[in-house]
């Protein structure tokens, strides 16, 4: 049963469709394509897609990946173009390889994100300044709310980079380097406290999702076993 | 213009979107939505549905619409839902008008903006949305370069409440009507004359009806003395427009597929219309008459391509009684056959009550087992005979005792109370029902020591006398009699494995006004409107005291149409609408019903006389099959 692993973007025409939205359309573009996606047993039979980290409604990326379990062999480099053909404007595949049967989910390997924020700013503080600070700091607090009552987090630890790409006339742009996934994870919105864009004027973009390993990023396409 | 309103539209939204509870409901893009080039196209339809778009992209007949009109290259057909509260108060604030989704064109840029009308307390959500439209909500104030405004849908058959804000309405089937009115459109566009002469030519067409051209005069006693044509080639009556042919009729081959979840997300199979079985207060039964199945090979290529261009994961054979359709196991074994392997489910809305839909239930669902629903309406046999309910306490266990064997833990059961001439007695009779099916269940469940999951849940509507069934002259029960009931028929449920469901009996008392209403009533919908009242059909939504309030300050008595036994005489605010039944069977089924006596279906015993044949031309149209044997056993 090959197992293939696809990159794609969700753009600015489905920005406002959730996750769960996201499954739905993917799914329904498999059966239109008509390919021998395998599907799980019991009740109700799934078709065997899994998702790496969950996009959240108003973003768009560049950079999310899935895994298709299908009961026959198909040409690899045909699955984007074939996807793509049954999607709506705005969901791309982008491109796809072959995984191991045995390869670690990418819900288990992927730990970083990468995302840009570009949006109005407030008066004051320039962002080049914010960033320092926020660079500078050993603590970055934040509260979660969990089932058993609130809890503290510090953000810092887990944020990896921070650099300005550019500001200009009340608008700027920043690229955030963050950990995600089950080990700890940082909700780019929670960063936003600590730097001065106005409330509800952000855009937030995520670029791409990796597995760090020994010290360098790979891509989840190169993670294949 | 157009183009800078849309850009406009794109920034606000962005503004607006992230704010508001699924944004998704308002961006479009979807996949099979049609968007063409609004200036390339001469005539422009707006499809209103007066709810939010969750609700809205779930009726069959807008699809159809949609494939119908969007087919044709003079015409565009895009949707209009109603924008969810959230979202409302966010437009209002920036002066956001409401749009459509393909092309986000303002609803007043629109040449015919269409609402379908399927429930009374949708009224509220048709004048929210000609305000926030911009289009004048009194169809007197119109002017030209302003949309017409047309209604359809079951409560066009009564639209008297809405008589000042509607245009015209379409009586019946849209799908031949509609094209004529574009048709009709186009030629007066071309001809520079004023609305006046578009509506007097339309009102010529069968099946539309034009409120103004009529008036009603009423008697010192608050009924009705007249209703008459104010032009001499108006018609005294209109009669109903009906597709005679199921299988020649369009059909679209590709549904728009949302991305949020929306009810009926399915491939939806119309195997048939009409119903003949008669049930007393129903009014989809006596409008949608004759009953006119499709073919089966008008059904295997219908979902061959509808699978194929939307990817749906699931088929729903749909129509008032699918279990009635002849061919109901050979369409159902077929479909499994071919659509079970590719992982496509199938299901059907609605069972009749006998073993035999059971097996077939239980054929169908050996994969996914959706919910099982009965609906024996009434508690009693002497009271199912009153509403011509044909079913027996015997039909009822024998399907539960099936429905049990074959697996299922739980049951859904509905009921009614309200009805004419009901007891006490008939409404322990439900609690009682729903208690042997419930023992029922357990011991045949015990077997495989699953007796403790069984459940039975009860959903009881309550009665709501509508125009155009034998019940059209009955008064509805008090509110306080409702509550009562429903209060004591909830104290007689003991068992924690039933629940018990049931209706806000205030929504019933408004929609019952509503329902049988005249055009005095436009004042009251305006005033509930303009002081708050929308999305009445929403429990969290609904505000009886505005309502209330709004009888009150236009001099208008609710009860003078929920609670009043009409006479025999009475002319009706819809006489002048004609389904095909007549009045007169119609008066007769409200006798036979307090004599307790049955009448039956006409697909197998023969004509009973209702009219609708020799009055509109038409015919049962039946395919065969091996359930309409089992049917006539």
């Amino acid at each position: 049963m090959p197992r293939l692993r696809a990159k794609f973007a969700k753009k600015e025409p489905v920005r406002f469709i959730s996750h769960l939205d996201l499954m739905r359309t993917v799914a329904r573009a498999v059966r239109r394509a008509q390919l021998p996606i395998a599907f799980s047993g019991g009740y109700h039979p799934q078709p065997r897609i899994a998702y790496g980290s969950a996009l959240p409604v108003g973003m768009t990326s560049d950079g999310e990946y899935v895994d298709m379990e299908f009961t026959e062999p198909l040409p690899v480099a045909e699955l984007p173009a074939c996807l793509n053909r049954q999607l709506p404007e705005g969901i791309d595949f982008l491109r796809a390889v072959e995984i191991e049967p045995r390869a670690r989910s990418l819900m288990g390997i992927i730990n970083r994100a990468q995302y840009t924020v570009t949006g109005q700013l407030k008066d004051g503080t320039g962002l080049k300044q914010a960033v320092a600070d926020l660079l500078a700091a050993t603590e970055l607090l934040v509260v979660r709310e969990r089932r058993r009552g609130k809890q503290q987090i510090n953000l810092r630890p887990m944020i990896f980079a921070v650099e300005v790409l550019w500001e200009n006339d009340g608008i700027g742009a920043l690229s955030l380097l963050v950990q995600t996934g089950s080990a700890g994870n940082v909700r780019p919105g929670e960063v936003l406290q600590f730097l001065p864009f106005r409330e509800n004027q952000v855009k937030i973009h995520r670029v791409d999702l990796f597995i760090s390993q020994g010290g360098r990023l790979l891509s989840p396409l190169e993670v294949v076993s | 213009m157009g183009k800078w309103l849309a850009v406009k539209h794109e920034h606000l939204l962005d503004e607006i979107l992230p704010l508001v509870s699924k944004p998704a409901r308002y961006t479009g893009n979807e996949w099979n939505a049609v968007r063409k080039d609004w200036d390339q196209v001469a005539v422009k339809v707006a499809l209103a549905f007066p709810d939010i778009y969750d609700v809205g992209m779930g009726h069959l007949g807008y699809k159809i619409l949609y494939h119908i009109l969007n087919s044709r290259e003079d015409t565009l057909a895009e949707r209009v839902y109603a924008p969810w509260v959230d979202m409302e108060a966010k437009m209002r604030e920036h002066n956001l008008p409401l749009f459509s989704l393909e092309t986000r064109h303002e609803l007043n840029r629109f040449d015919l903006v269409g609402f379908t009308l399927q429930y009374e307390l949708s009224y509220t959500n048709v004048l929210n949305m000609l305000d926030l439209g911009n289009i004048p909500l009194l169809a007197a104030e119109r002017k030209k370069g302003d949309p017409f405004v047309i209604g359809g849908g079951p409560c066009a058959f009564n639209p008297e409440p809405l008589a000042d804000f509607f245009d015209l309405f379409v009586i019946g089937a849209g799908e031949e009507a509609l094209p004529e009115l574009v048709d009709l459109y186009r030629q007066w566009s071309a001809s520079g004359g004023d609305r006046k002469d578009f509506l007097r030519q339309a009102a010529q067409m069968e099946g539309v009806y034009v409120p103004a051209f009529y008036t009603v005069k009423y008697n010192g006693n608050g009924t009705i003395q007249a209703v008459e044509p104010v032009y001499p080639n108006v018609p005294r009556v209109v009669r109903k427009r009906v597709i005679k042919d199921l299988d020649a009729a369009p059909f679209p081959d590709r549904f728009v597929v949302p991305y949020v979840d929306v009810i009926h997300d399915r491939v939806m199979l119309e195997v048939m219309r009409g119903c003949t079985r008669s049930c007393r207060f129903c009014q989809a039964g006596m409008i949608y008459r004759p009953v006119r199945e499709r073919r089966p090979e008008t059904l295997r290529r219908q979902a061959e391509a509808l699978v194929r261009n939307t990817g749906y994961e699931e088929i729903s054979l749909t129509s008032l009684s699918t279990g009635d359709y002849g061919a109901v196991e050979d369409v159902a074994r077929d479909l499994l056959r071919r659509y079970g392997p590719c992982g496509v489910a199938l299901s059907l809305p609605s069972l009749r009550l006998d073993s035999f839909s059971v097996n077939l239930a239980n054929e169908i669902q050996k994969q996914r087992k959706t919910g099982l629903t009965f609906a024996p309406e009434a508690g009693s046999q002497r009271l199912r005979n009153v509403i011509n309910k044909n079913v027996t306490d015997e039909n009822l266990f024998t399907a539960a005792r099936a429905a049990f064997a074959a697996g299922w833990d739980s049951i859904k059961l509905y009921f009614m109370i309200g009805l004419p001439t009901e007891t006490k007695e008939d409404i322990a009779g439900i609690a009682r029902l729903a208690q042997e099916v419930l023992q029922l269940g357990r011991k045949v469940r015990s077997k495989k020591s699953k007796g403790h999951r069984v459940k039975v849940s009860l959903s009881v509507a309550t009665f709501v006398p509508k125009s155009h069934t034998p019940f059209q002259w009955e008064a509805q029960d008090s509110l306080q009699v409702l509550e009562e009931k429903q209060a004591y028929l909830h104290s007689l449920i003991q068992d924690r494995a039933i629940s018990f469901s049931w209706h806000d009996a205030r929504t019933s008392f408004l929609e019952a006004v509503l329902a049988r209403g005249d055009r005095r009533l436009a004042a009251v919908l305006q005033r509930a409107w303009q002081n708050g009242c929308k999305f009445d059909s929403w429990s969290e939504q609904f505000k009886f005291d505005i309502w209330m309030e709004a009888f009150a300050s236009t001099g208008i008595d609710p009860l003078f149409y929920s609670q009043r036994q009409r006479d025999k005489e009475e002319i009706l605010p819809w006489d002048h609408i004609h389904c095909g039944v007549s009045k007169a069977f119609l008066w007769k089924e409200r006798e036979r019903a307090l004599a307790g006596q049955v009448t039956p279906d006409c697909r197998f015993e023969g004509c009973q006389g209702c009219g609708v044949c020799v009055e509109l031309g038409v015919d049962n149209v039946l395919v065969g099959g091996e359930n309409r044997a089992a049917t006539e056993s």
